[in-house]
């Protein structure tokens, strides 16, 4: 027997083995070729990123426990990156498939470098360089993710920013605006770049949700004007189950808002755009673990990240 | 006094309209409180995250989302698939083990769960726990207890911890579950006395790819 190998053990029930010459062809496909053709939705899910195995009680080397099939890391774009079988355009952990853009919506032509810092952590990188971007293409989900920033001074994008919650009851075109939840929520509560103030700053930014998304579209944030609050599905779907303090990779997505582990501090409490279906709150992602609760009332400051559908 | 404020509107909403408007339409000629031909929303002012013309919904007891290409029972382990509804109450599993390795047996016809009298569901024996991501997915933000699209799926249990397939980054003892009550997220126990249902899903392209190890042609792992 050759040293460091070992003798595979017997299956306790039948397994899909993949021949050496299927996988490399698997490698050339854009789907495994074991997936049924049409089985791809128009707007698929990222997976989750956990791709540990455990037991009820321990996390377990070496695969899946006998006692505990089709767990979460046995399945998916996680699972297939684990077996090397899954096509990326871009970069990330686990089954994540993320592509950084410059300011005028481009990949950098450089993606493998990490967020440059100066020494009192304010973000100091280049996009020439590939140690800065403003947004963030997902590939496996078709969005493209805005990318919070910490500038000395702050800017539009800063990390630190809070926004209220804020949909208003008619829409441009005078038509109703049938998703607020019957509550257009509370207006320029939060602390933002510019804030709104009817006597001394009546040209001002509105810290809230709107305010926001109106601000990101009139600056061109990645050469874009259709930037829009995240749905609850689609904010979840940035979260990485695989780390925690923050749920997100922070590679890609750098001054995540939030004090990790200081129990002084609120938790990050991130908007989304989804209406609660019960009382005058919204739907808000925590990053710190990943859990979503629908019950934060309107007039709450919390963080917001837009996002906007790739064309 | 206040300036005259600007009409912002999140255009991320009007997506949602567009989305949900054959939905709506649909709802709005059948009856608000008619369940059995349309979603029916418990917040009119909430558009439909899972909207009826999203869904496949077949009378085989599946349903295909068009979004996500995932395809779900439509009943909840433990009921029966009526040809038109679910009938019954979904079973209670109280470890997350066991409910693992009952979708493991209900795939094999080593276990009747799923109350069809066949291996299997529908002719399929891939069926898997989803992962959280996967139960959000089918999360109706309009309704409540339960926050599903009651039309795709029937009868579903109204407020109840849904396992997912997912453990909690470093907490190896507990998991991540979908409350079919408002949608709410969170982590439970793995091994716990209080009732937890389950809803299974298949395909949904990479999605449904089951890991296999790098077995190499002479039987070695690497």
């Amino acid at each position: 027997m050759p040293p460091n190998r070992r003798p595979r053990p017997a299956p306790s029930r039948p397994r899909r083995v993949v021949p050496a010459r299927l996988g490399l062809a698997l490698l050339a496909a854009a789907a495994p070729a074991a997936v049924a053709a049409g089985d791809a939705g128009t707007r698929p899910l990222n997976d989750t990123g956990m791709n540990l195995f455990h037991t009820g009680s321990a996390t377990v080397p070496g695969g899946e426990p006998a006692d505990y099939p089709g767990q979460d890391a046995s399945l998916g774009r996680d699972a297939a990156r684990a077996d090397s079988v899954l096509a990326r355009l871009g970069g990330g952990r686990a089954g994540f498939d993320f592509t950084k853009l410059d300011a005028g919506g481009q990949p950098l032509a450089i993606q493998d470098q990490a967020w440059l810092r100066d020494g009192d952590g304010f973000d100091a990188g280049d996009p020439a360089a590939g140690t800065r971007w403003h947004c963030v293409r997902d590939n496996a989900t078709g969005l493209v993710w805005e990318v919070k920033t910490r500038r000395a001074p702050a800017d539009l994008f800063d990390s630190a920013w809070t926004y209220s919650w804020y949909s208003s009851a008619v829409r441009p075109d005078g038509t109703a605006n049938g998703n607020n939840g019957g509550d257009a929520g509370g207006a320029n509560r939060g602390t933002c770049l510019d804030r709104h103030d009817p006597v001394d700053n009546p040209s001002g930014n509105f810290c809230d949700t709107a305010g926001y998304v109106a601000a990101v579209n009139a600056a061109g944030l990645c050469g874009a004007s259709d930037w829009r609050m995240p749905t609850r599905a689609e904010l979840a779907g940035l979260l990485d189950l695989g780390s925690r303090a923050p749920a997100i990779d922070t590679h890609y997505f750098p001054n995540v808002p939030g004090d990790w582990g200081n129990p002084n501090v609120p938790p990050n409490i991130t908007w989304t755009g989804t209406p609660a279906a019960f009382s005058d709150s919204a739907w808000s992602v925590y990053f710190e673990f990943g859990a979503a609760l629908p019950g934060n009332g309107k007039n709450g400051a919390r963080s917001v990240r837009l996002v906007r559908s790739a064309p | 006094m206040t300036a005259a404020r600007p009409t912002p509107f999140d255009p991320g909403n009007a997506t949602m309209i567009r989305r949900g408007i054959a939905g709506l339409l649909l709802a709005l000629v059948a009856g608000w409180t008619a369940p059995a031909s349309a979603l029916s929303c418990f917040n009119p002012g909430v558009a439909p995250s899972t909207p009826d013309a999203d869904f496949e919904a077949d009378a085989d007891g599946t349903a295909r989302h068009l979004a996500t290409g995932l395809v779900w029972m439509r009943c909840a382990i433990g009921q029966t698939w009526t040809g038109t509804g679910c009938s019954g109450q979904a079973m209670s599993f109280p470890q997350w083990g066991a409910a693992l390795r009952t979708v493991r047996d209900i795939n094999s016809g080593a276990s009747d769960a799923d109350n069809d009298g066949a291996a299997g569901f529908a002719g399929q024996s891939d069926w898997r726990m989803p992962n959280i991501k996967e139960l959000v997915s089918i999360h109706e933000a309009c309704r409540r207890a339960p926050a599903f699209n009651d039309l795709v799926f029937p009868n579903a249990p109204a407020g109840n911890v849904h396992w997912s397939s997912t453990t909690v980054a470093n907490s190896p003892t507990v998991a991540w579950y979908m409350d079919s009550a408002d949608g709410v997220v969170s982590f439970t126990f793995k091994s716990d006395v209080l009732p937890r249902v389950m809803r299974l899903v298949r395909a949904g392209g990479v999605g449904g790819y089951r890991l296999t190890g790098r077995i190499f042609a002479d039987g070695f792992e690497p």
